[in-house]
This record gives C-alpha cells, sequence and structure tokens, in this order.
C-alpha cells in the first residue's frame, strides 16, 4: 500500500499509454477497489526503487491487477534487492523460481544500475486452475549498468539494447496471493 | 570458439531476461513436459492436426515409490538449498521428514505434468503441487485417467496434406470433364499410441473414409461428382467420369479467372478396443486448387 502512495499514476486515455511521464499528469492513485481488481482505464506508473532507478508500468485497462502485480512486485523488488539488498523478493517466488531469482540478483556482485526501465504490453496469457501465465514485455535499453565504484561500464550487457518478452507462470497461494514458480523468455517476443 | 566467448560473456553480464527461452507458437497438438507417457504411432508424425486440445492441460503420474524418493530428495540438497536461499539445516531436514516417512508405506509420489503445446499448459502446471503422495488403488484430484491419457492420444493424432490431382490439370473447359483425386497420402490409416509404462496405454485411429469436393461456385456454374471412393478417382483414359467437377460456365467473370476447387479428406477417429466410450468428430485436411475453366471455341469453315 505504501508504495501505491509513493507512485504517481497517470490517467490516460485509449491509445495514450506510450506517452512519456510528465508530473503535470500525475493523477490520483487507484482507490483499493481497483487495487483489488482491474484497472478501468490505461495507466502509466512510475515507481522510484532510488535516487537514480526508477521503473515505467504500462498497467492495461480492464486485466486482473493481483494477477499482473505477481510479475511486476518480483521485477521491482529484484531491482531492490540489486541496489540495497533486501531480500524481500524471495518472499514472491518458490521452487526453481527462487533459485533462478536468487541466482540474478546475486549475478550483480555489488554493481548498481542507473536509469529507467520499462515494463509494457502487461498481459494475463492464461489462467487454469490455480495456477497462471503472466507476460510483459521488458524494455531495459533506458538502464546503464555500473561498475561497484559507480562508474558506467564500457560495455553493456545484451539486455540494454532492445526489449524481450519476460513470462512468468504463478501458482495461487494458500492465502489467495500469487508467488512465481517459473521464468521463460523470448529474445524476439517484443521486437 | 566464438560460442564460447558468446557463453562466457553470458555469465559474466547480469540481469536480463530470465528463464528458458521459448517460442510462442503455442496452439495446439502435444509436447509433454515432466511427463513418462510415451507417444508412438505414424499419425503422431508429420501431417497436421485438427487443433483438438485435451480438456485439462496439465496433470499428476505415477512417480517413485517412498524408498525411491526419499533417496532422491537427500541426494538433491545442494538444489534444496539453491531454492530456499534463506533455508537452514533444521529446514531442510523437517523437509526431509515428509518423504522419510513414507518409507516403507504402499503408494506412490505423484509428480505433476503437462501439455506444453497447449496455451493454458504452462499456467496449469504453474498450479499443481511438486509431489503428491498418494495411497495404492486410487487416483489423487488432477491425477491422469484413461480418458485423459486418450484425450492426450487424440490431440497427437495428425493426418498428411493431401495433394490435389486434377484431370485436365492446368486448365479446363466448360462441360469437360475435370476429374479429381488426391495424391500423397501414403497409408489410409494412422494411429497414435499415448502409453504410461507399466499402468496404462490408449490407442486411436483415423481411417481416411471420403473427400468432399467443393466446385468453388454455385449449382448453376458446376455439377459435382462424389462417388469419389477415399482418395477420388485418377483419370484413366474413356473411363466412367464419378469424381470430380464438370463446370457448366467459364470462369472468366470470377476473381482472378478461376473457380478455388477445395478438397476436403475426412479421417473418422475411434478408440481402440473402446476402452472409454468417446466419439470425436472427424479430423478434415483439405486444400484448395484454382480452376481455369475457358469456354471451347470451334471454327465452322464454309
Amino acid at each position: 500500500m505504501r508504495r501505491w502512495l509513493l507512485v504517481l499514476l497517470l490517467a490516460a486515455g485509449c491509445g495514450q499509454a506510450d506517452k512519456p511521464y510528465t508530473p503535470r499528469q500525475a493523477a490520483a492513485p487507484p482507490a483499493a477497489s481497483e487495487e483489488a481488481g482491474a484497472t478501468p482505464t490505461p495507466t502509466v506508473e512510475t515507481v522510484r526503487l532510488g535516487p537514480e532507478l526508477s521503473v515505467g508500468i504500462d498497467w492495461p485497462a480492464g486485466a486482473d491487477l493481483a494477477l499482473l502485480k505477481g510479475f511486476t512486485d518480483l521485477y521491482l523488488d529484484s531491482w531492490r534487492a540489486v541496489q540495497t539488498g533486501d531480500d524481500g523478493y524471495l518472499d514472491r517466488v518458490e521452487g526453481a523460481a527462487a533459485a533462478e531469482a536468487h541466482a540474478w540478483v546475486r549475478g550483480f556482485r555489488g554493481a548498481k544500475v542507473r536509469g529507467q526501465a520499462r515494463l509494457y504490453a502487461l498481459n494475463v496469457r492464461a489462467v487454469v486452475g490455480d495456477g497462471a501465465e503472466v507476460g510483459a514485455c521488458v524494455d531495459e535499453s533506458g538502464l546503464r549498468l555500473l561498475s561497484r565504484t559507480g562508474r558506467e561500464l564500457a560495455r553493456q550487457p545484451a539486455w540494454t539494447r532492445g526489449p524481450y518478452l519476460q513470462a512468468v507462470v504463478l501458482r495461487r497461494d494458500d492465502d489467495g496471493g500469487w508467488r512465481v514458480k517459473d521464468f521463460r523468455h523470448d529474445l524476439k517476443g517484443c521486437a | 570458439m566464438l560460442r564460447l566467448l558468446a557463453a562466457v560473456l553470458l555469465v559474466l553480464d547480469p540481469g536480463g531476461p530470465r528463464g528458458e527461452g521459448f517460442q510462442d507458437d503455442r496452439t495446439a497438438g502435444v509436447k509433454l513436459e515432466n511427463s513418462d507417457i510415451v507417444i508412438t504411432g505414424n499419425g503422431a508424425r508429420g501431417g497436421t492436426g485438427d487443433g483438438y486440445r485435451i480438456k485439462r492441460p496439465c496433470w499428476y503420474e505415477p512417480g517413485p515409490d517412498g524408498a525411491q524418493m526419499a533417496q532422491t530428495q537427500e541426494l538433491l540438497r545442494a538444489r534444496w538449498f539453491s531454492q530456499n536461499p534463506r533455508g537452514t539445516e533444521a529446514q531442510f531436514q523437517e523437509f526431509l521428514k515428509q518423504f522419510k516417512d513414507k518409507v516403507g508405506q504402499e503408494g506412490r509420489w505423484w509428480k505433476p505434468a503437462y501439455n506444453n503445446a497447449d496455451p493454458g499448459g504452462y499456467a496449469c502446471w504453474g498450479g499443481l503441487e511438486p509431489f503428491v503422495w498418494v495411497p495404492p488403488g486410487t487416483t489423487p484430484p488432477a491425477g491422469i485417467t484413461l480418458e485423459e491419457l486418450v484425450q492426450i492420444a487424440r490431440a497427437a493424432l495428425t493426418v498428411p496434406e493431401p495433394q490435389i490431382k486434377l484431370n485436365p490439370d492446368a486448365k479446363s473447359y466448360v462441360n469437360l470433364p475435370t476429374w479429381v483425386w488426391i495424391d500423397g497420402i501414403g497409408t489410409t490409416r494412422r494411429s497414435v499410441t499415448a502409453s504410461l509404462p507399466g499402468v496404462m496405454s490408449a490407442t486411436v485411429t483415423a481411417q481416411l473414409k471420403d473427400i468432399e469436393i467443393k466446385s468453388g461456385t454455385t449449382a448453376d456454374r458446376a455439377e459435382v461428382k462424389e462417388d469419389c471412393g477415399s482418395s477420388g478417382r485418377p483419370y484413366v483414359r474413356g473411363g466412367q467420369f464419378t469424381c470430380g467437377v464438370r463446370y457448366l460456365r467459364a470462369s472468366i467473370d470470377q476473381p482472378r479467372g478461376v473457380y478455388v476447387l477445395t478438397v476436403n479428406t475426412v479421417w473418422p477417429v475411434e478408440v481402440d478396443n473402446d476402452v472409454v466410450p468417446f466419439a470425436y468428430d472427424p479430423i478434415e485436411a483439405g486444400g484448395t486448387r484454382d480452376v481455369p475453366v475457358g469456354e471451347v471455341q470451334s471454327n465452322v469453315r464454309g
């Protein structure tokens, strides 16, 4: 909930989801009822993860927000872990996905990133029983990998060069929340 | 060498996409994941399916007994700690206890599997537990049944795409019989068996029974003969015309100046030995050919 107080949401009409964020367009965060269900209109949210890192999220209209947040919260918490060492992201994963998420964070070995990432084309690809698949385009071309001393590295990783499709499969836990159980990706899925 | 270099760079680069890569071409058919089910038969290779989808694209299958599972899990100690980065030795021992408690008991551990060719298969698998203990003679909720094994065989069943043969081949004429038959089918009986070794097995069979011809125009412009047998009647000089189309008007006024003739093969499907009472729609596979039809020109000399 605290995150929702911190974030700025843009109320946008159809076809406006791609507009870049400007503070003057900031609108009130969604009401609690909207949080629990679906966003009535496409909205653009910018989540600040620190002084130099933020993530823009294009929320589609009408999608199952609880399911999509199963994906986006893990994405945000993973970057938080990279920046601050907070391992809260481990509460959002299980099984093989926990091992993979942990290895992903550890892979930075103390290095940080700077800039803005963007999540767009978020969609619930399937819901079957207590399982679901969610996908999104991840554009990290606005990020730069820094050395441990904070200098931008001359050779940037491949993921800074273009968007890719990241999919996750989630399992509904006993409390009704969703935890990520597995990851898949397609490098050309968002080209 | 380049591949090695690329691999090294990938290892050195933190971040980026996670998980295995996949091509998002899931529509239908069968691609089993985490499964011991074996698919065999001439109907499982080549050809095209008809989009049949298994009703529930994930399930539990019988796996190891109590002793085997306990031994395996003890050996996977490193994996457990990688999947539980905050885990302690005491928690690992607690995790192992559920398996040790089953050693010597009758029953098996069942494990989740799914059809990755189904658009909902991966999500469905996500909702299953990693393992379920099942006493002998029982099937857990979402446990594989013979009925589902039949569905898996049915989803894997394909038939070949027919090559449409015509005579005359390149162009036909008003009132001239255009003979129709199909080629490239091979055997007209195609089967798929889905087996869970040592547990159960199911076979479905498709038998080519019929072909259907559509002239591509209205009945007042074409006459269709459909005494075709299972694969049409190849042209025989002086033979009786029973399968094909006699066009009654030229195609000059049609889009692109041709009639679009369609041929469908019809393959009724049966479950062998009626192991479960099922009535499936036939599988149909077909194709089209453009048929330009001209007027017969005659010159009268005085």
